[in-house]
């Protein structure tokens, strides 16, 4: 059974080129625009086994999505990247401290993408 | 599921997560007789491996992953 | 041109709007937190995309950008107009990349030396302005490196690890790895108690150290009884002997540097293990390797790992393993030896070795090489004061593992890369899963005109029917069939009827594509100026058809530039006629009826009737009589008659002597009128006034002299039959009275240069067609009036298109062609 990843990104762009190289290979892939509708995809039943995540988005940004996903009864261990850019180490280490499992850095090569999710994926 | 608990023995299957770790613990509080069969497992979340530990359970087959068994082998080995 | 990279730039092209307009904006509102972040987010999501190609130009110039915003946002440093100015300037340069990247697919090298010039600028601007490229992605790993090394890798400080725990064979296998050259390193891995609720699986992390040697569980001193046990809460802690250098170690812990210490490993720790002497039984061993000069031409150090090799291999011919693995693990035992024996420089044990490495293959176990291990430990042995066992000591404290066991831990990693690739096929299946369809679709404008061009044909076709209906009916005389084909028209029609309806609602598009850069244009003008204006924008999303709204682009440009330009005063100005310093310009969009409202005031100074008649007058554009009756209003408006132009001097701005004609032309050739309304001293109103759609034209067909013109129903004011009686000879022109009013009368013949009489109905009455123009109503004297029809007007073209009595041509249902009028221009 292929695993399910949550990609949550502004841009439909960041979108595309990850989900491509995710469904490339073998991961069921779904969106969310940002972080509200995200949350909205949880709580209406989605279970993925790891949430990408930006951190920038608007109505709800990548940290409080952690946040809140964090707060979700079903998702106290679920893996969670945010994406990030070079600059923003310290969004990353808040990120770490509020629940996230790790980063990627932007732009996403597809091999590195691939290697950062076998580090935090059992199974994948 | 990841794991399949039978009368006096849980078998461990593919990869067993972390969620599975509190069901473990019980059935383990309920049987303290009871033995684990890793033999299909891949990997396990150490939340379980705790538990196992802490349960010193009784290994009945050791995973046919070696890499995995070479871990366990020191972990749970009673002794 | 990728999907991909069609996605980025349409996706680039509206960021940049937002990028503008929030400047905008934050101009007007600095200390607004939202807009800063709006505007930081947006930057930062183009620069984020922008890293998936290779546009360096433009990634720099973003990068510099969102640096820049970075600080604004994070209080270091306030919000400036020279900053806006300058984040404009990157931004414009951004759009005109991805415009240059449309049309090429590539950035010209040429761009380089914009970006870098625009990058410095906006790096000035950093406080401390340090204008050094921010670092890459590359670095900012190795600075996390740094981060896991507390400990310099070569001193090895008191805190050693208890290497010695390592299980003799992989602790020989390790050796031999340094031995080759490679780095070793001893991985302390104490996961946070909490660590499960990051989403973190510390044994799995473990487990794929690269490089890894070996590895063990590390429990805690005493694991609580069961029913104490938090499950949840981390206990475990890893300790881990990695082959991998520093640098990739770093990397895979990235994410956990403060859980994870690494050591470097000297080899000769690996030999004689140490630490933790004073309360182990190793300790011993130490001591006596240490003392061991069995060989003396050896320093002390290589002697005691001479024996400790030995005592290693001992330990691997013991195994008892599987046979599979027999014969690799005899030639890496006799390799290793043979290594030794160079080393020390014991030629003639290199040659026993090999013949013994050669039985003991054949034979498939250890025993030959076990023989000559027994002989040569002797003689070792007897020069030694007392031979360490290194290997029994580390028996009692580690159960016997097999240095293999460690080494196959590449396999899962292959299998699964394996997997996954075998579900490559899959991926069409998959792709075909909705992208969580959005909404709105972006469609090419050429699909769309395509569809247009076809509905338009389609109308066309449809009004063959009635004439087949007809000709059945007349013709062939069979008028069942007639009927039929009448019954089968109203179903087509009806359903082209909506199909036009439907796409006309997909060509609507808001006139906020057009309003959304007059901020921009209005904030650039007035700063040249020197005056101080507001904007505002209403009903921007009023929609009108895609060509009007887009027409109306260059009309309300010249309009807006002409207020800011002629109408708003500077401030000085202002204040001494008790105005407000800054003036304000309105843009209103509204839709009433089938029609939108485009209005654009100003309270500037005004338009002054008497000026404009003035240089009317001399320009010869109303004569004396004219100049004398003509009103206020009136006179205003001729500012939109050609070659009138009241500016004293003409800027740079407004165009060279380009007066509002311009503006006019452009108007009606969209169908659509413009008024200005003016009181000098308080502002000026222009009003646009523009049909919702330009597809579809509703003409009433008329005849004259045996020929069918079309008349578009925008002029069409009502249709009348008077009595030849009533028509009245006044001066040279004929008119009429039509409730109470006089009506000037025109032979369409005469107006169009045919020679022919208008021709009367039996009643000798003429049929009069009366039209709105240039803001008066007249009477067309015409043969007859026909149906009102929709048609898809087509612009002359060739030699007709010098035609100014026609706008255009339509075909008709029976393949001929109307002339539609040009009413304007005809009367």
């Amino acid at each position: 059974m292929p695993m399910t990843i949550l990609i949550v990104d502004d841009s439909v762009t960041m979108l595309m080129s990850v989900k491509s190289t995710l469904v490339i290979n073998g991961f069921q892939v779904e969106t969310a625009a940002d972080g509200l509708l995200a949350l909205g995809k949880l709580k209406g039943g989605l279970k993925p086994a790891l949430i990408i995540t930006d951190i920038n988005m608007p109505n709800m940004g990548g940290l409080e999505l952690i946040k809140q996903v964090r707060a979700l009864p079903g998702f106290r261990f679920t893996p969670i990247l945010t994406l990030t850019t070079e600059s923003e180490s310290t969004k990353r280490d808040e990120g770490r401290r509020l629940g996230a499992t790790g980063w990627l850095v932007k732009p996403v090569a597809g091999n590195d993408l691939i290697k950062v999710i076998k580090q935090v994926l059992p199974g994948a | 599921m990841p794991i399949v608990f039978k009368k006096n023995q849980a078998m461990f299957r593919d990869v067993v997560g972390v969620e599975e770790a509190e069901e473990l613990l019980g059935w383990l509080q309920k049987k303290p007789t009871a033995t684990v069969d890793l033999s299909a497992c891949s990997h396990l979340h150490p939340a379980n491996l705790q538990v196992l530990m802490a349960a010193k359970v009784t290994v009945a087959d050791w995973p046919k992953d070696s890499d995995l068994r070479a871990w366990l082998e020191t972990a749970l080995k009673i002794g | 041109m990728t999907p991909l990279l069609e996605q980025f730039l349409s996706e680039a092209h509206e960021l940049l709007d937002g990028t503008d307009k929030k400047l905008m904006q934050l101009e007007k509102a600095p200390e607004d937190e939202t807009l800063i972040n709006e505007l930081f987010r947006l930057v930062h999501t183009l620069k984020g995309n922008s890293g998936l190609f290779t546009f360096p130009e433009m990634t720099r110039v973003l990068h510099a950008s969102e640096d820049l915003l970075g600080m604004v946002r994070g209080g270091q440093m306030a919000y400036s107009r020279k900053l806006t100015d300058q984040l404009l300037e990157a931004m414009d340069f951004v759009g005109l990349l991805c415009d240059e990247i449309e049309s090429t697919e590539h950035i010209d090298a040429s761009r380089a030396a914009d970006s870098a010039r625009l990058a410095e600028a906006l790096r000035m601007l950093l406080p401390g302005s340090k204008a050094a490229d921010a670092p890459g992605a590359g670095t900012a790993i190795s600075t996390d490196v740094n981060k896991v090394h507390p400990a310099p890798a070569a001193t090895p400080t008191p805190d050693l690890p208890p290497l010695f725990e390592i299980p003799e064979a992989a602790r020989a296998e390790a050796f031999r790895q340094c031995g080759n050259g490679e780095s070793l390193y001893w991985i302390d891995y104490t996961p946070t108690p909490q660590c499960f609720f990051q989403g973190d699986d510390p044994f799995y992390t473990a487990r794929r150290t690269p490089g890894l040697q070996w590895g063990r569980i590390v429990p805690p001193e005493a694991l609580p009884p069961l029913a104490e046990l938090d499950t949840y809460r981390c206990v475990l802690r890893f300790q881990l002997l990695s082959a991998a250098s520093r640098e990739e170690i770093a990397e895979y812990y990235r994410y956990l540097p403060d859980q994870v210490r690494t050591i470097a490993i000297q080899p000769q720790w690996l030999v004689t293990p140490q630490g933790g002497l004073n309360e182990d039984p190793t300790g011993a061993v130490k001591a006596s390797a240490r003392s061991a000069d069995a060989l003396p031409q050896l320093a002390e150090e290589d002697a005691a790992e001479l024996s400790a090799i030995v005592a290693a291999q001992r330990q691997i011919l013991m195994l008892d393993d599987h046979s599979a693995w027999r014969a690799g693990q005899l030639k890496s035992v006799a390799g290793v030896l043979i290594n030794a024996s160079k080393v020390v420089g014991d030629s003639t044990a290199q040659k026993q070795i090999e013949s013994a490495l050669a039985q003991a293959l054949t034979q498939s176990q250890g025993a030959p090489l076990l023989t000559w291990l027994d002989a040569y430990e002797k003689k070792l042995s007897s020069k030694t004061a007392g031979q360490p066992d290194v290997s029994s000591c580390c028996n009692e404290c580690e159960p016997e593992r097999k240095p293999d066991a460690r080494r196959s831990a590449s396999a899962p990693e292959e299998s699964s890369a394996k997997a996954a690739g075998d579900d490559g096929p899959k991926f069409g299946r998959r792709a075909e899963d909705a992208f969580n369809a959005p909404k709105s679709l972006k469609v090419d404008q050429a699909k769309i005109d395509r569809l247009m061009n076809l509905i338009g044909e389609m109308i066309v076709s449809k009004n063959a029917l009635p004439y087949l209906a007809q000709r059945a009916e007349v013709q062939f005389g069979v008028r069942e069939l007639s009927r039929e084909i009448k019954a089968q028209y109203a179903i087509i029609n009806r359903i082209t009827d909506e199909m036009q309806d439907a796409i006309m609602q997909v060509r609507m598009m808001s006139v906020s594509f057009v309003f959304q850069r007059f901020p921009r244009l209005v904030r650039d003008i007035s700063h040249k100026l020197g005056k101080e204006v507001q904007l505002v924008l209403e009903g921007e999303e009023t929609q009108a058809d895609k060509n009007i709204v887009e027409a109306l682009a260059d009309p309300l440009m010249h309009i807006v530039r002409n207020s800011l330009d002629h109408g708003l005063e500077i401030p000085e100005v202002r204040r001494a006629q008790g105005k407000s310093a800054t003036g304000v310009i309105t843009m209103r969009a509204a839709q009433e009826a089938d029609r939108v409202l485009i209005e654009i005031i100003d309270d500037g100074k005004g338009v002054d009737p008497a000026a404009v008649k003035r240089k009317a007058y001399e320009k010869g554009l109303i004569d004396e009589a004219k100049l004398e009756q003509i009103s206020d209003r009136e006179a205003v408006n001729l500012i939109f008659a050609a070659g009138l132009s009241t500016a004293e001097k003409v800027t740079d701005l407004s165009g060279r002597g380009v007066g509002m004609d311009v503006v006019r032309t452009a108007i009606e050739k969209i169908n659509g009128t413009v008024q200005v309304d003016s009181t000098v001293g308080k502002g000026t109103s222009i009003r646009i006034s523009l049909p919702l759609s330009m597809a579809v034209t509703q003409v009433m067909v008329i005849e004259s002299d045996g020929q069918q013109f079309g008349v578009p129903m925008d002029h069409v004011v009502e249709t009348v039959r008077i009595p030849r009686s009533a028509i009245h000879l006044i001066k040279q022109s004929q008119a009429t009275v039509l409730r109470g009013r006089i009506v000037p009368l025109k032979a369409l013949n005469t107006l169009l240069g045919l020679s022919a009489e208008p021709k009367a109905n039996a009643d000798d009455e003429l049929a009069v067609l009366l039209v709105q123009a240039n803001g008066e109503i007249l009477g067309l004297l015409v043969d007859g009036f026909r149906e009102t029809i929709g048609i898809i007007q087509k612009p002359l073209s060739g030699v007709l298109s010098g035609l100014s009595a026609y706008s255009g041509s339509a075909l008709m249902g029976d393949g001929s062609v109307l002339m539609v009028l040009n009413i304007k221009e005809v009367v």
